[in-house]
C-alpha cells in the first residue's frame, strides 16, 4: 500500500520497552541516516510537510508529555536534496539542522541523512530528558526515522500496544470472537 | 481467553488473557486450531534469552482459521486456514524483496533496542522477548498477526494440521539449514542434535542429494528417530572423541558440512562444555557454544558451516584460527520462512514427506506448563509436543 503524500505520521506513543531502549548519555548533536525503499520525489514531498518533520525531530507524545512547544520554520534548500530547519522564538526547544537527501546505490531507494543540534535555554536539557527514563533526543530521533520508514514502505507502523498478555489479570480483557 | 505465558525462568503459567485485536491495517486474528512447543522456547524456558517479561505470551509454531482481518488485507479470506511463518515480515523492504523475510526491517518496534545489541534489528518474532518486537506468541486460543498477506500459508481443505504445523518453522529451518550447505552430489553432512530441526535436515540433506548423514547427540530416541531416516548415529556419551570419531568414519576427510541444530545450551561432557556451563550458571557467559567449537574444528577443508540453531550473545573461545586455516564458510541466522513455505507444502501434498513423524506427545492447553518441564528434562523421550487448542 502506498501511503498519500498528504498523511502524517500517526502519533503513537512511545512503549515502555522504547522508554528503557539502552540509556545513553543525553547528547545534544544527533546525526542519523536510513534508507527508505521509496522513490525519493515520495519521501522529499513527504519529510518537507511542517508536520511531519516536527515530529521526526521530536515525537509528538514527548511534546504532549513535557507540554513543550516545538515550532519550526522549514526551507526547502533544493528539491530531493536538501532541507534545513530551525526552531521559531515560540519554541522551548531549540533545535536546527539540515537533511539530505540522495538515491540509494542501484535503485535502492531513498537515503535520508538528518543532522540536528538541540538545546534548551537555562540549562533544563537534564531535567527535560530526565522525565523520559533516559530517552535522549538521538534515541527518540531514530526511533521517529525507523516509523517514518515503516510508514513509508508498508503504510503502517509496527506496534504491539494494545494486545494481550499475562499482564491482564490485573485488567482483564475483553472477550470479542 | 487462555495463553500459556512466560511466568521467569523455568516457569510457565496458563492465564486468562485479553483477546487480541486489529492493531494495523495488514492484521489479522487467528483462532488456534493447532500450536506446538518448539526447542528454541526452551532457551526462553531456561532464561538465556534476554528482555523476556513475566506475562509474555509465548508459542511461535502456530496455524488455525481466520476470523477478523484489516482494512488493508488483500490475500487472505476469513475463514482461511493458515500456517503461520515464526517470523514477521513486512513484504515490501529492501530485504523482504530479496526473500530474506528474517531480517526485514520493518517489523520489529523495538528495533533501536536491537540496533544497540547487534548493530542493526533483524525481523519481529512472535513470542520471542522484546529484543525481537514483543509480539504475542501463538501458544493462545487466538494470535493476532501482522502483515497476514505476507505472513501466511493457506491450506487446502482436507490436510490435517499436524502434517502442515511445522512449516511454519522446524520444517523450512531444517531444510534451509541443509540448503545453505551447498550439498553436492556425493557429500557427507555431519548434524550435531537430533531434536525436531535435527531430523528436518537430516530429510532436507538427504532430499538435497547428500550421499551421507552423521548425527551426534546423546539421547536414546532421538538417535533411533534419525537412524529410521538413514542417518549414521554417534551418541557422544559413548565415544572418548567425537572428533576423532567423526574423522574416522569421514575417511580422514572430514565432513563437507557441518550443521549446528542445538544452538546456544549445548550438552556435553568435555571439559569446554563444563566450563561453559558453569560460566553461564555464573552469569559470565551468555552461551554454551561447543557444539559450534566442534563443528568448526570437525568440517573439512573448504567445507561449510551452516547454523540455524539459536544463538543470542558473545561466544567464548569459538576456533575462528581454525576456521580461518581451513577456509570454511559460515552460514547462520533465522530462518527466512516465507520462502519455503509453499515449496514445502508442495512435497507434503505430493506425500513426499510427512513432518509429523516428529510428534511424541499431544496435549491441551491446560498441560502446557507441565509439558515444557517434561521437554526442557526430556522425560519420557519427548521431542516434539504439539498442543490442540480448539
Amino acid at each position: 500500500m502506498t501511503p498519500t503524500i498528504s498523511s502524517s505520521l500517526p502519533d503513537l506513543s512511545l512503549s515502555e520497552d522504547e522508554l528503557l531502549s539502552p540509556m545513553l548519555e543525553p547528547k545534544t548533536k544527533s546525526r542519523y541516516s536510513i534508507t527508505i525503499n521509496r522513490p525519493i520525489d515520495e519521501v522529499f514531498i513527504f519529510i518537507s510537510n511542517l508536520r511531519n518533520l516536527t515530529d521526526v525531530l521530536v515525537s509528538a507524545e514527548l511534546r504532549v508529555h513535557d507540554h513543550s512547544r516545538l515550532e519550526i520554520d522549514l526551507k526547502v534548500e533544493r528539491a530531493n536534496e536538501r532541507i534545513s530547519f530551525r526552531s521559531t522564538e515560540k519554541s522551548d526547544v531549540e533545535v536546527h539542522g539540515e537533511i539530505g537527501l540522495a538515491h540509494a546505490p542501484a535503485d535502492r531507494g531513498t537515503v535520508i541523512a538528518l543532522e540536528a543540534d538541540y538545546t534548551l535555554p537555562g540549562g533544563k536539557l537534564q531535567e527535560w530528558l530526565g522525565l523520559f527514563s533516559g530517552q535522549d533526543p538521538d534515541t527518540v530521533m531514530q526511533i521517529q526515522l525507523k516509523r517514518l520508514k515503516s510508514f513509508l514502505e508498508t503504510g503502517e507502523i509496527p506496534t504491539t500496544a494494545g494486545q494481550p498478555s499475562g499482564r491482564d489479570e490485573e485488567q482483564p480483557g475483553t472477550t470479542v470472537h | 481467553m487462555k495463553a500459556l505465558c512466560w511466568e521467569g525462568k523455568e516457569s510457565v503459567a496458563v492465564h486468562n488473557t485479553g483477546e487480541p485485536r486489529i492493531l494495523n491495517p495488514s492484521d489479522a486474528i487467528v483462532k488456534v486450531t493447532t500450536a506446538a512447543i518448539c526447542g528454541s522456547d526452551l532457551h526462553l524456558y531456561d532464561g538465556y534469552i534476554p528482555t523476556m517479561k513475566k506475562g509474555d505470551i509465548l508459542g511461535h509454531e502456530t496455524m488455525g482459521e481466520v476470523v477478523e482481518i484489516g482494512a488493508n488485507v488483500k490475500k487472505v479470506r476469513v475463514g482461511d486456514r493458515i500456517v503461520i511463518p515464526f517470523d514477521i515480515a513486512c513484504g515490501k523492504c529492501h530485504f523482504c524483496e530479496q526473500e530474506q523475510f528474517s531480517i526485514c526491517d520493518n517489523t520489529n518496534p523495538n528495533a533501536v533496542m536491537a540496533d544497540k545489541l547487534y548493530g542493526y534489528s533483524g525481523a519481529g518474532l512472535f513470542g520471542y522477548s522484546h529484543l525481537y518486537g514483543g509480539y504475542a506468541g501463538g501458544q493462545a486460543e487466538y494470535i493476532r498477526v501482522p502483515h497476514v498477506d505476507t505472513n501466511s500459508l493457506v491450506i487446502p481443505p482436507g490436510v490435517p494440521d499436524e502434517q502442515v504445523l511445522f512449516l511454519s518453522d522446524i520444517f523450512p529451518t531444517g531444510y534451509m539449514a541443509a540448503e545453505n550447505c551447498g550439498i553436492q552430489r556425493g557429500d557427507t553432512v555431519a548434524i550435531w542434535g537430533a531434536g525436531p530441526v535435527g531430523q528436518m535436515a537430516i530429510l532436507s540433506a538427504f532430499m538435497l542429494g547428500a550421499e551421507r548423514v552423521l548425527v551426534v547427540d546423546h539421547f536414546p530416541g532421538r538417535l533411533k528417530m534419525a537412524r529410521d531416516l538413514g542417518a549414521e548415529t554417534i551418541n557422544f556419551e559413548d565415544v572418548e572423541d567425537v572428533l576423532d570419531e567423526i574423522k574416522f568414519r569421514t575417511g580422514g576427510r572430514g565432513p563437507d558440512a557441518c550443521i549446528d541444530a542445538v544452538g546456544l545450551e549445548a550438552h556435553g561432557t568435555s571439559a569446554p562444555a563444563v566450563l561453559d556451563r558453569a560460566k553461564a550458571a555464573l552469569f559470565l557467559a551468555t552461551d554454551r557454544p561447543n557444539v559450534l567449537r566442534q563443528a568448526i574444528q570437525a568440517c573439512r577443508k573448504g567445507g561449510v558451516v551452516s547454523v540455524p540453531g539459536v544463538y543470542a550473545g558473545a561466544l567464548d573461545k569459538i576456533p575462528f584460527g581454525a576456521a580461518f586455516a581451513k577456509g570454511l564458510t559460515f552460514k547462520m541466522g533465522q530462518t527466512h520462512t516465507q520462502r519455503y513455505m509453499q515449496p514445502l507444502l508442495q512435497r507434503i501434498l505430493e506425500d513426499e514427506i510427512d513432518p509429523s513423524f516428529v510428534i511424541t506427545h499431544r496435549i491441551g492447553l491446560d498441560e502446557g506448563p507441565e509439558a515444557y518441564r517434561l521437554f526442557s528434562e526430556n522425560k519420557d523421550e519427548c521431542i516434539k509436543v504439539v498442543i490442540k487448542m480448539h
